[in-house]
């Protein structure tokens, strides 16, 4: 049962020979299963072929999960290095995709690796990573300053 | 390339709950959307389902000093789910002191509205009461508070609040009385309500006042030892204290009138330098300053009170971690949560 492939194809037509396990760690994947168990060929249309290929990754990696405290922090470790390789842009592609088939250890793990990242970026910084301009006036700006206007002098003076 | 507006709001959601919350006034800045999502319910829904049992908020909210009309940056924590925020604690980042305020949600100055993290909070603070936003980590001054009020003490006894106002004055001390039926010196420094009993710290003395009797006595035995206000532990037990010096827990009984170790507590960190205790809802904090040659670091510790079968009050410590640190002039980006 479990040396089942199933055949996933991305948006960009590029096909991956998978386990089951694995396939089905794509939640998406597994209600596709239940619905109909004779489907070996599965197309994801909202995921490109590199995308794609960095979610199987994981769910590769993450498809037996042991319960053992090794076993868990080998994850942990597995899960550190893993997100080390990708840019913010990436990872925002990847969280979409997690998001779309359904990963949540991958969406958990991409949102908090995101989280620590912009944290300490600068409204400049992030708008430019996300690609979005500034959609605040002028005023508006100075509004939402005057609001916070305390967190804001804390933060620039400077560090002892 | 994908860029914000394109992400579906459930997954910004879902990474900005797992910012630290000091984080947001300048994430707020960075568009609308982020704006909008920063003050939106769901996100503090996410936030308490992504909550870890131990502490999880840390915020810095301005406070103005009446008596200096300075303005202090005040670090609170957050203890307990937020959906069921318990108490808040705060310390002065410029003095590096435990400003030591704390909230309970029994208490009648507190507001329902103390339920969920994205409400408007009410707290009342040594001599001020503000209201704070803690979505927007603003607090203002309640508009409607009269002045007399605002420096009450108040507490409930049978579903009686008792409030505290200014009667008369004589040479050393100034007397108030407890609407109803109720007289109390003012430097009340602390209280504590249990189920028949208000017991009251002064600056020399202990008070116990009988609401039935109308009888106030003096309790030397409770005075001996430093304890600060919270409300009943369990029963029986009115307070307690953590002395660093013996790395003891102590509990005071009402009825034996007695100080005594709770068993199952010790060490719960090197190096402290002082500490204060307050207890809700059968737990015991232990907030534990620890000094070190160049950073500050406060503790905190929660302890269950519990009776074993002979009696003997027993405490388990469900957690100790640091919650705070900073250097000796505390920056917000210096400070981290657990």
């Amino acid at each position: 049962m479990s040396s089942n492939k199933i055949v996933l194809t991305s948006s960009d037509g590029e096909s991956f020979e998978v386990e089951e396990v694995v396939a089905r760690k794509l939640q998406i994947v597994g209600h596709m299963l239940e619905d109909d168990c004779v489907i070996n060929e599965i197309p994801l249309q909202n995921v490109t072929g590199d995308i794609l290929s960095m979610v199987i990754e994981y769910c590769k990696t993450h498809v037996d999960e042991e319960e053992s405290e090794e076993a868990q922090t080998k994850l942990k470790t597995w899960d550190e290095e893993f997100m080390k390789k990708f840019d913010i842009k990436t990872l925002l592609q990847i969280i979409l995709a997690a998001n779309y088939l359904n990963v949540k250890g991958l969406l958990d793990l991409v949102s908090q690796t995101i989280a620590d990242t912009i944290k300490d970026y600068t409204p400049e910084q992030i708008r430019e990573v996300f690609g979005v301009e500034n959609d605040y006036t002028e005023e508006e700006e100075a509004e939402v300053r005057k609001e916070n206007a305390w967190a804001f002098d804390e933060a620039d003076t400077p560090k002892p | 390339m994908s860029s914000i507006p394109s992400l579906p709001a459930d997954i910004i959601i879902n990474f900005i709950a797992r910012v630290p919350r000091r984080y947001y006034p300048t994430l707020s800045l960075f568009s609308k959307l982020f704006r909008s999502v920063i003050a939106s319910h769901e996100l503090y829904v996410t936030r308490s389902l992504l909550d870890r049992t131990a502490p999880n908020v840390v915020s810095m909210l301005p406070f103005l000093n009446p008596r200096t009309t300075m303005v202090v940056n005040v670090c609170i924590l957050f203890i307990g789910n937020p959906t069921q925020l318990t108490i808040i604690i705060a310390w002065s980042l410029s003095h590096q002191s435990l400003l030591y305020l704390q909230v309970a949600s029994t208490s009648p100055l507190i507001q329902r509205s103390l339920w969920s993290e994205d409400l408007t909070m009410r707290i009342s603070h040594l001599l001020i009461r503000y209201s704070i936003d803690s979505r927007f980590h603003t607090a203002q001054r309640l508009p409607s508070m009269p002045s007399e009020m605002a420096s009450s003490v108040s507490n409930i006894i049978d579903k009686k609040i008792y409030i505290r106002e200014c009667e008369s004055e004589t040479e050393s001390e100034t007397w108030f009385s407890w609407r109803p039926a109720m007289k109390v010196c003012k430097w009340v420094c602390n209280s504590v309500v249990t189920p028949d009993r208000i017991y009251f710290k002064t600056s020399k003395n202990c008070f116990v006042y009988d609401p039935d009797e109308d009888n106030w006595e003096k309790d030397d035995i409770l005075n001996s030892k430093m304890w600060n206000a919270g409300e009943c532990v369990i029963e029986g037990i009115q307070s307690c204290y953590y002395l660093p010096s013996l790395e003891m827990l102590f509990a005071y009984d009402t009825k034996q009138r007695f100080w005594k170790g709770v068993k199952g507590v010790g060490r719960l960190t090197d190096d402290v330098f002082s500490s204060r205790t307050m207890s809700y809802s059968g737990k015991v904090f232990v907030l534990l300053q620890k000094q070190l040659q160049e950073k500050n670091e406060i503790w905190c510790a929660e302890i269950k009170l519990e009776r074993d079968k002979e009696g003997v009050v027993c405490g388990n410590v469900e957690w100790c971690c640091c919650v705070l640190e900073g250097q000796t002039v505390a920056s917000p980006k210096k400070l981290s949560t657990c």
